[in-house]
């Protein structure tokens, strides 16, 4: 099992590493981030889905629900279909982990439909001007942003968080994220 | 005098205009750079100097650690950009005023790359993360990604310290009512 997580990993880093091309580099981290957000989601116990820090407005489902209906958002500029998984609504884990996972196929399509021919076409994302490249580019960004927050929450439940978890040992030392 | 002025103005606001106009994938990332820039800083800032060594739990960085990491991590992608070899800023550094000059330091470094980046100049490939061949946008979009992971990482430190985060703070037009 260690095993084939290494060579996941290590197959993953490596698209993204060895792209030629900036779209080729943004799919790449779009598989790196949409499978560590994911098994955030899979991993967590249902019973802590409600959980969330002192001072913190959202649970941990908050996070996910976010993250889903946000990528419907941004990849639905990036591929010009509008569509809602309205994962805010959703209350049990298995739910909430089925809208990710819709949100995240949905995406999907539209990081398979970015060409370096097309990056560049004119859309429009929550009402602003933006490329296409750029809304797909943002839908990573922000996907980076909340796992950083669930990174947290992991840590306060005292499991590893996936990106370490899932990471091989390469040069010694885990990042502690 | 007045009148230069407000032609300077225009001149210069056409220039932009026009700069972003050519350079949509390059304008779009400079964008995501200076909004996520301001949100580190002003965690940075917020956040009380006492409470520069707290930790939500001991498996994590204190928040004098996110702020040193966003540091180091800008700079280091950011040299690679810029073919040059990284110092790290915020080596050995726990002040919160060493480590704000440490983050400013990492940030005046970056700025001339986004300010200056083209379309063009954004495909040429550059060394970086232990020599491995990237275009020169994807690293300095790595960088974006990267700190906004380290943002997302800082919220719940803030939220725990009953502080607002800056991207959740009210905007201007909110602040009025």
């Amino acid at each position: 099992m260690k095993t084939a997580t290494f060579f996941i990993a290590a197959a993953l880093s490596a698209s993204v590493m060895q792209a030629q091309s900036m779209t080729a580099e943004l799919k790449g981290q779009w598989e790196d981030i949409k499978a560590n957000v994911l098994k955030a989601a899979e991993r967590m116990p249902d019973a802590d889905f409600k959980f969330k820090p002192e001072g913190e407005p959202r649970t941990f489902a908050d996070l996910i629900t976010h993250v889903a209906d946000a990528h419907m958002g941004m990849c639905g500029a990036g591929s010009g279909e509008m569509k809602k998984v309205e994962a805010a609504a959703k209350t049990t884990k298995a739910d909430i982990v089925a809208a990710l996972k819709e949100s995240i196929a949905f995406c999907d399509a539209a990081y398979a439909g970015l060409t370096d021919g097309n990056a560049t076409s004119a859309v429009k994302m929550f009402g602003r001007d933006a490329t296409k490249f750029g809304a797909l580019n943002m839908n990573v960004i922000h996907d980076n942003e909340v796992y950083g927050s669930m990174a947290v929450y992991y840590r306060l439940k005292s499991i590893v968080p996936p990106s370490t978890a899932d990471r091989p040992a390469m040069g010694g030392g885990k990042k502690k994220q | 005098m007045k009148k230069q002025f407000v032609l300077l103005m225009m001149v210069v606001a056409g220039a932009a205009g026009l700069q972003a106009q050519n350079n949509p994938l390059s304008a779009e990332l400079k964008r995501f750079y200076d909004g996520n820039k301001t949100n580190i800083m002003r965690s940075a800032e917020k956040m009380p100097e006492a409470e520069y060594s707290f930790k939500p739990v001991d498996t994590v960085r204190p928040f004098s650690g996110e702020v040193g990491h966003a540091a180091e991590w800008a700079m280091n992608t950011c040299a690679w950009a810029k073919g040059e070899t990284p110092v790290n800023p915020a080596a050995g550094k726990t002040s919160k005023a060493d480590l704000i000059a440490a983050l400013k330091q990492a940030f005046d470094y970056c700025d001339p790359l986004y300010n200056s980046l083209t379309d063009a100049d954004a495909t040429k490939m550059v060394k970086a993360m232990g020599g491995r061949d990237m275009t020169k946008f994807s690293v300095l979009w790595f960088n974006v990604m990267h700190n906004n992971e380290t943002y997302g990482t800082m919220v719940p430190y803030l939220r725990i310290k009953g502080i607002v985060p800056p991207s959740s703070e009210p905007r201007p037009a909110e602040k009025k009512q």
